[in-house]
């Protein structure tokens, strides 16, 4: 990997592979909270981290490589899950001509969330089913405060918006997952 | 009174796959070599230039070509090159 090594020494002292070791805890873990999957989440993070090393060369370091690292996977994720949508419609569309083939099998999404308490399963099933339908903000900022324990402070660096913009959102995206929480128990 | 959104909290962090660093290292290297080097992009795009810019040229000079070809005929045979029938 001559080319991430040669990136970043002239940036940063320490290793690619170091900086793997130290990130690749977090960045995993974000995937999961987005795909609640552990293979899609390993998708994302081989994928995250073939960006951090192809785009070493753009950072700025006007922010912490962290939060650099964050924004990578958040975005990630995003896209595999839109592409991931996008296959399965494809993959609805073309059953309709060929409904035996058995490629045309519909990919059912599987609650396979490893940090998920054994007899917390369902209740937490129910509540990213409904987080999914969330759109990408709310979701995002829910997924960074409320899973990922970071404060409103870390969440606006993270998402590059004001304090101020990370609370509005954060209080939308509550009122429509409760709405929703509770339109479904009704 | 527990929110129904505090379970969230609860979520454990786990650890990522010992497998995944091969894998990345070897997207890393699969993606490096179907690379295209720079220079080699610039020249391709060059020639495509070029081959462009010439394909240009030889229509215009054939146009031209064609033109003055008719005139030299006109000329020969005595051809009014105009629409003045009665001069």
């Amino acid at each position: 990997m001559a080319l991430c090594r040669h990136i970043y020494q002239s940036q940063n002292p320490l290793s690619f592979e170091e900086i793997y070791q130290l990130h690749k805890r977090k960045v995993y873990n974000l995937a999961l909270q987005y795909t609640q999957n552990q293979e899609d989440a390993q998708e994302i993070t081989q994928d995250v981290f073939v960006s951090v090393c192809q785009s070493m060369h753009t950072f700025k370091q006007n922010a912490q490589l962290s939060t650099w690292i964050y924004r990578i996977t958040i975005n990630q994720s995003l896209d595999f899950i839109k592409a991931k949508q996008r296959k399965k419609r494809f993959a609805f569309l073309t059953s309709l001509f060929a409904p035996d083939s058995p490629k045309m099998k519909h990919d059912i999404a599987t609650f396979d969330h490893p940090g998920a308490l054994l007899e917390q399963k369902e209740a937490l099933e129910n509540i990213f089913f409904h987080l999914n339908q969330l759109p990408d903000n709310q979701k995002t900022v829910i997924i960074l405060t409320k899973i990922e324990q970071k404060s409103q402070a870390e969440t606006a660096e993270i998402m590059e918006l004001s304090i101020k913009a990370v609370e509005s959102l954060l209080q939308r995206a509550k009122n429509n997952l409760k709405k929703k929480l509770t339109t479904n128990e009704g | 009174m527990k929110e129904p959104l505090d379970i969230l909290s609860d979520i454990k962090s786990v650890d990522a796959p010992p497998f995944l660093w091969t894998r990345i290292q070897q997207k890393i290297k699969v993606e490096q070599e179907n690379r295209l080097s720079p220079a080699f992009a610039y020249l391709l795009g060059l020639s495509f230039l070029l081959l462009i810019g010439l394909n240009v040229l030889v229509i215009t000079q054939k146009t031209h070509h064609a033109a003055s070809e008719s005139n030299n005929i006109a000329q020969t045979m005595n051809l009014l090159p105009n629409n003045e029938l009665y001069k």
